[in-house]
């Protein structure tokens, strides 16, 4: 399992096939035996191993998987209906059904599957695909949202031997993925916990390193992230992150001057960092320095035109500078892009309005006038045409 | 909002995947003669043990006939020294390349990635686009012989780290525009170390660099405009590897179809205003079947099915499978990866480079897919560069692929596809990374008949070819598509025994022109205005 954790799949076949023998009556031998079969793309090998189980409802749906993958229809289904029900067979009962056409059915297996397990990103996915064949995009845009909302928390069938591979794995990279989940989470224990961990077992990791100055920043424990941000620039003194973070620490700590130059250290190092020139711009702003903050800001959405903070930053600047619509303009890159957007926009024409700026109100109710005619909202079209006359 | 920036943190990387060797058939399809005809070139990614991602990457390799005298010639990008040039001296019965790098001046010195060839300022000759790990550079053709580099007179030499590009027009104003993929804010200074499962050196996922945005150049006169935030095309994007330009909606005006490494794909859908709109995900192309993002390389677009249309097939990371995408309306696609057969051959697998291709010339579009890892796996990884694997051959039986490997384990990366011994079947160059490139010359297409179509007119074309008592065949010239590399310009429609009847070409504009039966086995080139318009 080591091994298999390791992804040194072809000595851990040999492993899982010897424990095989050596425990005929255990099912999870084989199981992991056929599932490093089908990794390694021995596919007739892994079918063989996983038909011994015929009554496993893991080794079930992993062959059945197998099946579907080969495009081997008839037979897959013939697997899934051996299989306790589950989310996981309703949903790939519900993608043979789709391949075949029968989308009708397809519909009703994923939707079962979804009133057992609601966060199940690829049914969402595929209900979504089957709604928009069959000529319903309402529903398959409502499928299609939810598919957005469940991915970040997405649903996986439960594994329990998976699960411990996965757990003997000790290796940086699976603590750090866990660690940066945690603190996603807000569970900055546990963040700390798994970045520590990653420390342990590669005290070479300055990622580890970075992220925990992060981490201890958020946490407000200044020392150590200080003494995080040393151990990063010890391992290597160009590592970005590790300047954003430390820049972010000090930032917070009224060390402006300091913060700065940590700032401008991630840039030089990586000048397409959007998050070191926007932090610098901020900290530009504050001083007085207003061009540079500008030139930061450019820079930023030029890297990453999806950055919301660089947009908002950079369009309150240019409207400041006289630059009214080209700062309306940027800053409604932050406004939603959906179908809720000509009444986000009217609400700020309205907002603008009342505050006696009505370049702004104008300018936001002729955008809102563009948005409902894209999403066919001619109700939204004509009273806003109404307003601007 | 707070102003002050949440702040971010790396996931470190994990890799999960497996090598095979694939069983060759028994007669040969494809021979490898590079050696024997002068195209002998070494690729060196510069690596001096630091794992810097561009090393990993590969280079592209683009066919054109950039003398004039009908046969393709072959261009191969390097990473760490100057391109090379190869001019083709086919003579009847005998293949010959001459390295003619000195005296072309395309001897250019930059960490090569991507390169795309078109014609941009309409005189005739074909020029070339590099992109770079590094300032990227653009050579006009001089027609005779030589190009000079014209990428500041141009307005083009962004600095980021490019990756594939495609010439196309886009506002149909006659002219070629120039999209540009861009893959990863990295930096050499801003290196990280990464490891393998085996706690080895290795290359980094993208996953550890943010994103960069891609890059849509308007051509005006011969002066290149960035106009990616007028177009739309900034505000969706990933780590961008592989593009294609077509017309998949059916419209009359170009679409763009981006794969990104381990990011959702974008399908820009262009309109006649110039504006662009991402239906990646409505369309069905964004992720696979289950949802999932998956690490797009290369892409060929073609009608596999027959049915008139353009469907798409991605390559993908070793763990993932390959992803066939039927287009089944205008624009709408289905994941068939499955059912055509094409996910358990490819699960073991990374595949870069790839394009349909009829190699047996039997009506039915083939597919190529060259191979290599990304990632050290398994104790045998060892060496210096332990990322070969074999290249795949997929054959198609109405609709369903059977595979077949290719020998070799190099770590490939760029292919590009065309006809270079001009004996009626399609042939590849494959450039691989730190390894040599290979030549693969088709040896069984020519034993079906043939009809090899070259268009004069505006680009963005189809051409259907009717034929005697079996089904219609329709293509897409262009020379965009693959991984980082460009294609020959010419359209192959492979007959099976069947004979043409007529062949008809739906310009962008709407407009349908035909022409008369061709006899087989011939190439020809179609004049726009030389036919016979159908409302004529």
């Amino acid at each position: 399992m080591l091994l298999h954790a390791q992804e040194e799949l072809a000595l851990a076949r040999v492993g899982y096939a010897r424990a095989a023998e050596l425990e005929p009556a255990s099912a999870r031998w084989l199981y992991l035996l056929g599932r490093v079969e089908r990794q390694l793309g021995d596919t007739r090998a892994a079918e063989r191993t996983l038909g011994m189980l015929a009554d496993d409802p893991l080794a079930l749906v992993e062959l059945a998987e197998l099946q579907f993958d080969d495009g081997r229809l008839d037979e897959a289904e013939q697997t899934y209906e051996r299989a306790p029900d589950s989310p996981a067979v309703r949903y790939g009962v519900g993608q043979i059904l789709l391949a075949r056409g029968a989308i009708a059915e397809a519909t009703r297996e994923l939707t079962l599957a979804l009133d057992q397990a609601p966060d199940y990103a690829s049914a969402w996915y595929a209900l979504a695909l089957a709604y928009r064949r069959s000529d319903q995009p309402d529903l398959a845009k409502h499928a299609f949202e939810a598919y957005e909302r469940a991915r970040p928390r997405a649903w996986t069938p439960p594994n329990p031997l998976i699960d411990e591979v996965r757990a003997l794995y000790s290796g940086p990279a699976g603590h750090l993925a866990r660690g940066a989940e945690a603190a996603r989470r807000g569970d900055f224990e546990i963040a700390r916990d798994e970045f520590e961990a990653a420390v342990d077992a590669d005290p070479s990791s300055a990622t580890a390193h970075s992220n925990l100055v992060a981490l201890f920043t958020q946490m407000g424990r200044l020392d150590d992230a200080k003494g995080h941000y040393q151990a990063a620039l010890a391992i290597n003194p160009n590592w970005a992150d590790a300047h954003i973070a430390w820049g972010s620490a000090l930032s917070s700590s009224g060390k402006i001057k300091a913060a700065i130059k940590a700032f401008e250290t991630a840039r030089d190092i990586n000048p397409y960092r959007a998050e070191a020139r926007v932090q610098l711009g901020l900290l530009y702003q504050d001083r007085g320095l207003d061009d540079a903050a500008v030139a930061e800001y450019q820079a930023a959405v030029e890297h990453n035109p999806l950055h919301s903070q660089a947009n908002q930053l950079l369009g309150e600047n240019l409207i400041r500078a006289g630059r009214l619509e080209d700062g309306l303009e940027r800053i409604s890159r932050t406004l939603p892009n959906d179908e809720s957007a000509p009444g986000v926009f009217e609400a700020l024409a309205n907002q603008h309005e009342s505050s006696g700026n009505l370049k702004a109100a104008r300018w936001y109710l002729t955008r809102g006038i563009e948005l409902a005619r894209k999403y066919g909202r001619s109700d939204i079209v004509a009273r806003l045409e109404q307003r601007l006359k | 909002m707070t102003r002050r920036g949440a702040l971010a943190y790396a996931r470190g990387s994990l890799a999960a995947l497996i090598l095979i060797t694939p069983v060759a058939g028994d007669e040969p399809v494809f021979v490898d003669r590079s050696s024997e005809s002068g195209l002998v070139f070494m690729h060196s990614t510069g690596a001096a043990g630091d794992y810097h991602l561009p090393e990993i990457m590969g280079s592209g390799v683009a066919l054109f006939d950039y003398d004039g005298d009908d046969d393709l010639d072959v261009y191969l990008l390097q990473g760490d020294g100057p391109n090379r040039l190869f001019r083709n001296d086919l003579e009847p019965g005998e293949l010959r390349f001459s390295d003619v790098t000195d005296e072309s001046g395309l001897g250019h010195k930059g960490f090569g990635m991507g390169v795309a060839i078109g014609d941009y300022d309409g005189d005739g000759d074909p020029d070339v686009f590099i992109s770079n790990f590094g300032p990227d550079a653009f050579f006009e053709n001089k027609g005779n012989g030589e190009f000079t580099d014209v990428t500041t007179i141009v307005g083009l030499g962004d600095s980021a780290f490019g990756a594939s590009a495609a010439f196309f027009d886009y506002d149909r104003d006659g002219d070629l525009d120039l999209f540009l993929t861009r893959y990863v804010a990295f930096t050499r200074k801003a290196n990280k170390p990464c490891q393998s499962h085996l706690g080895t050196a290795d290359y980094c996922s993208p996953l550890e660099y943010p994103s960069l945005p891609d890059k849509l150049y308007r051509n005006d006169d011969g002066v290149f405009s960035d106009v990616s935030v007028e177009a739309g095309i900034d505000r969706a994007f990933g780590n961008g590897l592989g593009v294609v330009a077509r017309d998949f909606n059916r419209d009359g005006f170009s679409d763009i179809f981006v794969a990104n490494d381990q990011t959702a794909n974008q399908l820009w859908a262009g309109d006649a205003g110039g504006w662009f709109e991402d239906q990646a995900l409505l369309g069905g192309v964004a992720y696979n079947g289950h949802g999932e993002p998956e690490a797009g390389m290369g892409i060929a677009a073609g009608d596999y099915d027959n049915d008139g249309d353009l469907d798409l097939f991605v390559t993908h990371l070793r763990g993932q499978t390959n992803t066939l995408y039927r287009n089944s309306d205008k624009g709408v696609f289905s994941d068939v990866t499955n059912t055509a057969g094409l996910g358990s051959p490819s699960v073991s697998m990374t595949g870069f480079g790839t394009s349909w291709l009829d190699y047996d010339n039997d009506g039915w579009l083939d597919l190529f897919v060259v191979n290599g890892d990304v990632r050290r796996a398994g104790v045998e990884a060892n060496g210096e560069f332990p990322y070969g694997q074999s290249n795949q051959l997929f054959r198609n039986v109405e609709g369903r692929f059977q595979a077949a490997g290719l020998g070799a384990r190099q770590a490939s990366r760029g292919a590009a596809f065309g006809d270079i011994d001009l004996d009626g079947d399609l042939d590849v160059v494959v450039s691989n990374a730190n390894g040599p490139a290979e030549l693969w010359l088709n040896q069984v297409g020519s034993r079906n008949n043939w009809l090899s179509i070259l268009l004069s007119g505006p680009t963005g074309a189809r051409v259907r070819v009717d034929r005697q008592d079996a089904p219609s065949l329709w293509r897409w010239p262009a020379t965009n598509g693959s991984y980082l590399s460009a294609n020959s310009p010419e359209a192959n429609f492979g007959l099976g025994s069947a004979v043409p009847t007529a062949i008809v070409v739906d310009w962008p504009d709407g407009s349908s022109e035909s022409w008369p039966a061709s006899k087989p086995n011939r190439r020809i080139t179609l004049v726009r205005g030389e036919g016979r318009f159908q409302d004529d």
